[in-house]
């Protein structure tokens, strides 16, 4: 108490400390029998006023206000930062390798029904494991850069579909790993629609190793100095004869996604993340009240990566057009010995999305 | 940015997060004791976690717990707010009734309630009232209404005393009427 002050204001404080946590003006006057009579008009009078001016507020009012703050959360979240979260179960590349092989073997022989029946399966059940594994061995099996771009799509759907069952299951760690699961995915199809030489500082350059639940590199994700007929390579299209003065990294048609294979590509995205936004939020209405924050965020979070990629996607696309139209710059060596330049490259033909 | 950066934003935003759920309502019945309009009050509630957001990295606790520094840009928005539009000082306050009333009977005493307690709060100055609104409808403690207002805990103990004992008046005027 500060020299001088009211003893009674401190007493009226703490009393009015009291009500706030649910006790009842009589049991604050039980405590200073001597103020009783002077506090409790006032406290009946603070009571009133908080009772009159403490409706239910309307409802859908506050999932207005938790939208706008998810959105809020969203612009502010940062460019991609470095993984720091893992599934323990897919950490390893050795481990991987093993399960893909093991997987190959189930796929092959009588465990095709385990596959089958992991299709659905979240993180928070056993079979789980399984069904990642059949992913990348998905990916491993993708021939060209548009196959791969399409099971990565489908896999971003499938992790969207994974946060909302996490989220209604109030599984605040499963929703940030899968988020950070979807980022890999997305990253990968960004890799996929651009060049390897444009990779953004911070992102995996192509063709540098997976840190984690993903496929083995497969062709469109090895690097362009990777040794011919390595295994990655296999079911690689004929390559097509690029400029000498090419970049060592520049892709070949057949390593990314053919840009104007990239607009399809990018509204199944756009359209995939509309439809599970409804259901990502229908959930968190359901979500453990306690787990809601670190979910909410966890969901802006995601959600803000994945408008990122696609603008990233869209962007690596049109510069990878503007190189390939550009063709090769003049120099003497594409010169043919009679002085005319040399071909240029065969013109890539947009071939259809696969479903 | 250190290694400890991403973590401390993680749990800034995790921490404003979960003053949403737990404060959201507080942060309107404050705004709405003050701008009286709930339409109003509900987007300047809304305001106040977007503009908390924008402002997150600035924010250290030296002092000054986070659900007290929401309040504070709740105040200033409302500051704002009633600056920019002075004729609404004096709006009724008992369009918040709207939502909570269950029956008629209900709704009519409500009403009536609330009515009462808006007239007597219209009549407190404007520190009064946002003295009360802090501690009776925020839930701030008076340390906490100090830091958001510039002024002592001793100073708001004293002028939340002032504002109960203008507010029974009011009250017990208003049912005598």
């Amino acid at each position: 108490m500060r020299p001088g002050e009211d003893e009674f204001d401190r007493i009226l404080d703490d009393c009015l400390d009291r009500l706030l946590r649910g006790e009842s003006v009589e049991s604050c006057l039980g405590g200073y029998p001597r103020q009783a009579l002077e506090l409790e008009p006032l406290l009946r009078a603070a009571f009133q006023m908080q009772r009159a001016l403490s409706p239910p507020l309307p409802l859908g009012q506050k999932a207005g206000a938790r939208l706008r703050l998810a959105q809020a959360l969203r612009e502010r979240a940062q460019r991609p930062r470095r993984r720091w979260l893992a599934w323990p179960h897919l950490a390893s590349r050795w481990a991987l390798a093993a399960s893909v092989a093991l997987v190959f073997v189930l796929v092959a022989g009588a465990g095709a029904g385990t596959v089958a029946a992991s299709a659905n399966t979240a993180p928070d059940q056993p079979l789980y494991g399984v069904k990642r594994t059949a992913e990348s061995v998905r990916i491993f099996f993708s021939v060209g850069a548009e196959s791969k771009a399409n099971t990565y799509a489908r896999q971003v759907d499938q992790r969207l579909g994974e946060m909302a069952r996490m989220v209604e299951a109030g599984r605040p760690r499963e929703v940030e790993l899968l988020g950070e699961d979807l980022r890999g995915h997305l990253e990968r199809i960004q890799e996929l629609a651009g060049a390897p030489g444009l990779a953004r500082p911070g992102l995996r350059k192509a063709g540098a190793p997976e840190q984690r639940g993903t496929a083995p590199l497969g062709p469109a994700m090895r690097p362009a100095d990777s040794a011919p007929g390595a295994p990655g390579q296999r079911g690689t299209a004929p390559a097509v004869i690029q400029p000498s003065t090419a970049t060592p990294q520049a892709p070949t048609p057949q390593e990314r996604v053919l840009p104007d294979r990239v607009a399809a590509l990018t509204a199944m995205l756009e359209r995939n993340v509309e439809q599970r936004r409804s259901q990502l939020l229908a959930a968190l209405e359901t979500a453990p009240p306690e787990a809601r924050p670190r979910i909410l965020r966890a969901i802006a979070l995601t959600e803000e990566r994945h408008r990122q990629a696609l603008e990233e996607i869209k962007r690596r696309a049109s510069e990878a057009e503007r190189e390939r139209r550009k063709g090769p710059p003049p120099d003497s060596d594409l010169l043919d010995p009679g002085g005319q330049p040399a071909p240029k490259p065969p013109v890539e033909r947009p071939r259809p999305l696969r479903p | 940015m250190g290694t400890g950066a991403p973590e401390a934003r993680r749990r800034k935003e995790e921490a404003l997060a979960g003053l949403f759920e737990t404060h959201y309502e507080r942060i309107v019945r404050y705004v709405a004791a003050r701008v009286g309009r709930s339409g109003e009050a509900e987007d300047l509630a809304s305001q106040v976690f977007v503009r908390a957001v924008e402002a997150l990295d600035s924010y250290e606790e030296r002092g000054l717990p986070m659900q007290a520094w929401l309040f504070r840009i709740a105040h200033n928005l409302v500051v704002d707010f009633l600056r920019r539009g002075a004729h609404r000082q004096t709006a009724p306050i008992d369009e918040l009734l709207v939502a909570g009333a269950g029956g008629p009977e209900e709704t009519v005493a409500l009403h009536l309630q609330v009515e009462t307690v808006a007239a007597a709060m219209e009549q407190l100055t404007p520190a009064q009232r946002d003295v009360l609104a802090l501690r009776a409808l925020g839930g701030l403690t008076s340390e906490q209404a100090g830091k958001v207002l510039g002024k002592s805990a001793g100073a708001v103990r004293e002028m939340q005393s002032n504002a109960l004992k203008s507010l029974r008046r009011l009250l017990e005027g208003g049912e005598k009427r």
